[in-house]
């Protein structure tokens, strides 16, 4: 995310289009302000250094609340719990293309 | 409004200040101190800008962040203008991408601040002049209807498939059968969709080896004939009132079709 730090990423699952969950890592200091409109749930500020972003209607990812428990995970560590969390199965995979979906040479 | 009123909105205007303002050192081996500002990000993000001492001077940056982004946009040049512009205001430097400015001790309070309303102000207009991600219109009511009777009857159906038409451009298939290499394209009705349909279905007509179908809504009445009429020169028109007559040959992959 920013390479000026050692722990600085975020990982975000994309659904047609559309942010729709997104888990933030950032170098201390942080905050991040909810909106004055969040639902129940969300505090007023998060100050966690790891905290997720969730989807809201008419607040897109602007929510967020805090992770417990990953203050020492590694970026390899924070991604499997992120895919184990959006249900999320990575592996390589490959898939054939079609006739028409080869490229011309 | 009296002296003391206003020497308590000062004392909240402080308090406040206070509250949001922290400093923090990023690590004992690192001796960049992060400086958490009362500015916040459109994203609600708090303005975070970085200070370290170098060679009896202070640097302070943001590392890119008013701007991350905006880092690998294509059209990125209107953006990079308006912060150059609002950093020359501020007496601060935008190198690479960075928000920077170097600065003796006794004005490095000063700086702080300029650089952290800098960041804040250039990341709220990069917002506003990102193009928007095209928002795609929600599925229509019939076209979800349409995919559930189609699988109902175990006919392997794909959505939104690419396909590319005879000018190049990759339309979006709203029904694919793959296995009849066939385009259901369901049509409600209105004329935006209807020409929409047109064009899409009259570029992949010239790309060999696709089966077209306009499929009509009449759930409410007939539909227009202008609409058949014109749908009829780029695809076969059916109607979804008579789909037991053409759902089979539409797996099958007939040619042959009840008018």
């Amino acid at each position: 995310m920013n390479p000026n730090f050692a722990r600085s990423w975020f990982f975000k699952l994309i659904l047609r289009d559309e942010d729709v969950y997104r888990w933030d890592v950032a170098p201390p200091p942080k905050k991040h302000s909810n909106p004055p409109d969040r639902p129940e749930g969300f505090p007023g500020k998060v100050y966690d250094l790891e905290h997720e972003h969730v989807w809201v209607e008419g607040l897109d990812l602007k929510c967020a609340r805090s992770l417990e428990g990953f203050s020492l995970s590694d970026h390899r560590e924070m991604f499997v719990a992120f895919c184990a969390r959006t249900n999320v199965r990575f592996e390589p995979r490959y898939v054939a293309p079609q006739a028409f979906e080869q490229l011309e040479l | 409004m009296t002296t003391t009123t206003a020497n308590q909105i000062e004392e909240q205007i402080l308090g406040h200040l206070q509250e949001e303002v922290g400093c923090e050192l990023l690590s004992e081996q690192d001796g960049r101190i992060g400086c958490l500002t009362a500015l916040d990000y459109p994203n609600g993000d708090g303005v975070v800008v970085w200070v370290r001492q170098l060679d009896g001077k202070f640097e302070i940056t943001d590392y890119g962040e008013a701007l991350a982004d905006f880092a690998a946009h294509k059209e990125r040049e209107p953006v990079v203008d308006f912060a150059r512009m609002v950093c020359r205001g501020h007496g601060i430097d935008f190198i690479s991408g960075r928000l920077t400015v170097r600065c003796d001790w006794d004005r490095l309070g000063e700086f702080v601040w300029a650089l952290g309303s800098a960041a804040a102000q250039i990341s709220q207009a990069a917002g506003v002049m990102r193009p928007r991600r095209r928002q795609r219109e929600p599925e229509s009511e019939f076209v979800g209807e349409v995919d559930r009777t189609l699988r109902e009857r175990e006919l392997p159906v794909w959505r939104e498939h690419r396909l590319e038409g005879r000018s190049g451009h990759r339309h979006r298939a709203t029904i694919w059968i793959p296995a009849t290499h066939s385009v259901l394209e369901p049509v409600t009705g209105h004329w935006n969709q209807v020409t929409a349909t047109y064009a899409k279905l009259g570029d992949l007509m010239q790309a060999n080896g696709f089966r077209l179908y306009s499929l009509l809504d009449d759930r409410q009445g007939p539909p227009d004939e202008d609409v058949s009429g014109l749908l009829t020169q780029v695809s076969r028109v059916v109607q979804w009132s008579r789909r037991e007559e053409w759902v089979e040959s539409l797996a099958l992959g007939s040619s042959e079709l009840p008018e």
